[in-house]
């Protein structure tokens, strides 16, 4: 419960931090009109009273927070329509590539990470650290560019870009083809971290006294592992799915933007480029309060998972 | 005694080398760190980089940046190994010019974030209190953008150019230094010789300075050593997206921007390959030297 409460005065950070850098921003709709010589300076004026323009500026960051409060974040400059609607639009294609990234690459990772640690130094060990190496360093842009060249344009056997084939209804196998390429090198990257995290989790563990005590009990080697030590050694990882949010919306905004993904990181990237200053404060606000939800279910998890852990 | 023969004799085979060269805890380092195969071939990879850079002038076969269209889009050939671009540059003299580039901004840019890492994480971890409250309540702000975000964010504002990038990375990246030092500094002022420091009158900022920081140090270079790999790929995804460093400034990531057209990335590969390639040797040659770093200063090791 205190977490939750600790929660609120970094929302309100949050809040503050995106509306001065969106303040921060060179231009505005207003300012547009400078040079418009249809418009009066009075006419200006006028404007800029009626929005609100020349009042200081923390009565406009008040009157934009309560604006928030019900669930107002603005319209789109670019398309005219209300920002939330073009956020709910996109925010499904980016769960969707977020969430079976983090499902798949959680299921790969973990059995590699435990594996690894059980048989240090051997082939498997050294190969999953290369693994680790090689996502840690590979820019995803560039291995997204590779896998696009390879798979759809020198074997054409799946489709370079975007959600569904035009002209054709809807149909499982034809989005799953298309998930396929965005979905795999995202999951390349995410696997990285976990496996490091699992495996020196685990190597932590298989120390402790209590994995001692069992061998010396004369448990077989594979009850040791899998009933003592495997479990106190995914207790940490708990805390990991929450803590991966932040790096899949990384990996996420680039691999979108490669695969024309229609999603969050695609409607932010480009309202870069089109100078679309609600939607990219929408789009920040949004992320930034779902990484803080996620690292709030990561704590209290946590807390669930291992009883050790008690926050007063 | 000085004309003795004898003692002449032996002074003669006594090999004073061993004895002369004292074991400091650098060489302690060095030697644990030469025991990692993978950081040495690292630190060989990344030092010619470095001559590569100095010397880009005097390898670079064509000047970066002369627009030839009579020459343009050329695949490889004697008289262009990598081939031309859009605009008739020589790509493999744009790489050795990009090397700079992409190498010096993501160094710049560490520098920059460690020195703000560290200040707030000294101020925080030492005076603690409301001061130390108010800090990490703001790095607990910072750290829930994700780093992408934020840094296009600032990218919008500031607009693209080699200095801003450097900026960008500067500006949003110093939270875990901060964190690192923190934790760091709130365990050292517990220590004795802290104690004993402000017993003999030393005042806070020779505390901070002389005693707690070089204390701290470690992991701080660790982390920046990694960062340096973490900022060249911030900066070519930036740079790949076109919110980093622009034409004519060449950087490895601006090279490969033009990969994001259908057309460049199916039917001129040698424009987009050898940039991307680079960039993950020369990121990768980095988290091998912080790996061996890492493993030759953990002072749980040290004997």
């Amino acid at each position: 419960m205190r977490r939750v409460i600790q929660i609120i005065p970094i929302v309100i950070g949050i809040t503050i931090v995106t509306f001065f850098l969106i303040k921060m921003c060179p231009g505005n709709p207003l300012k547009a009109m400078l040079f418009n010589p249809d418009i009066k300076p009075e006419e200006r004026a006028r404007l800029e009273r009626l929005y609100g323009f020349d009042d200081p500026i923390y009565v406009q960051y008040f009157r934009w927070l309560t604006r928030l409060l019900k669930g107002d974040l603005g319209w789109s400059l670019y398309t005219k329509r209300p920002v939330t609607k073009h956020i709910l639009e996109r925010i499904g294609p980016t769960a969707l590539l977020a969430g079976t990234t983090l499902f798949l690459s959680f299921l790969i990772a973990i059995p590699f990470g435990i594996l690894s640690a059980t048989k240090q130094y051997s082939l498997l060990d050294y190969s999953s650290t290369v693994i680790i190496f090689f996502g840690m360093s590979l820019p995803i842009f560039f291995l997204g560019l590779v896998v696009i060249y390879i798979f759809a344009v020198r074997f054409g056997i799946l489709p370079t870009s975007g959600m569904k084939t035009l002209g054709i209804p809807f149909s499982i196998w034809d989005r799953i083809k298309h998930l396929i390429l965005p979905i795999s090198v995202l999951t390349f990257y995410q696997i990285a971290p976990v496996v490091r995290y699992a495996r020196s989790s685990m190597l932590e563990v298989i120390r402790e006294d209590y994995v001692r005590t069992a061998r010396s009990k004369g448990i077989s080697e594979r009850d040791v592992i899998y009933k003592h030590a495997l479990r106190n050694a995914l207790i940490p990882i708990v805390t990991l799915f929450g803590l991966s949010i932040p790096f899949i919306f990384n990996g996420a905004f680039i691999t979108e933007t490669i695969f024309a993904w229609p999603g969050m990181g695609r409607l932010a990237v480009g309202a870069v480029f089109q100078r679309d200053y609600p939607i990219l404060m929408g789009t920040t606000l949004v992320t930034a309060i779902l990484v803080l939800l996620g690292n709030l279910i990561a704590d209290i998890l946590y807390a669930v998972v291992d009883p050790r852990i008690r926050y007063k | 005694m000085g004309n003795n023969p004898v003692l002449e004799e032996i002074e003669k085979k006594i090999d004073y080398t061993v004895a002369k060269k004292p074991i400091t805890l650098r060489s302690i380092i060095w030697k644990r760190f030469k025991k990692n195969k993978l950081a040495v071939v690292g630190l060989i990879l990344r030092a010619s980089l470095v001559i590569v850079e100095i010397f880009s002038k005097f390898i670079a076969p064509y000047p970066a940046t002369t627009v030839d269209f009579a020459n343009k889009k050329l695949p490889p050939s004697k008289e262009h190994i990598l081939g031309t671009d859009e605009l008739g540059c020589d790509v493999l003299s744009r790489l050795i010019y990009g090397a700079r580039i992409s190498l010096s901004i993501g160094l710049v840019a560490v520098c920059l974030y460690v020195s703000i890492g560290i200040l707030i994480g000294a101020i925080s971890g030492f005076f603690g209190g409301w001061i130390d409250a108010i800090l990490m309540r703001f790095t607990d702000v910072i750290i829930s953008f994700p780093w992408l975000v934020l840094v296009i964010l600032v990218a919008a504002i500031l607009g693209p150019s080699i200095y801003n990038v450097m900026l960008i990375i500067g500006l949003t990246g110093w939270t875990t230094v901060a964190r690192l030092v923190r934790g760091e500094f709130l365990k050292l002022k517990e220590m004795e010789y802290t104690l004993a420091a402000r017993g003999l009158g030393a005042n806070n900022f020779r505390i901070i300075f002389t005693h707690l920081l070089p204390n701290a140090f470690a992991p701080v270079l660790v982390a920046a050593t990694m960062g340096v790999a973490d900022a060249i790929i911030i900066e070519a995804a930036l740079s790949f997206l076109g919110l980093g460093v622009a034409f004519p400034d060449t950087s490895w990531g601006q090279m490969m921007h033009a990969a994001q057209s259908l057309s460049v990335l199916s039917r001129m590969p040698w424009l987009w390959l050898p940039p991307g390639i680079l960039i993950s040797i020369a990121v990768l040659c980095i988290n091998f030297i912080g790996d061996g770093l890492r493993d030759a200063l953990d002072p749980k090791l040290i004997r």
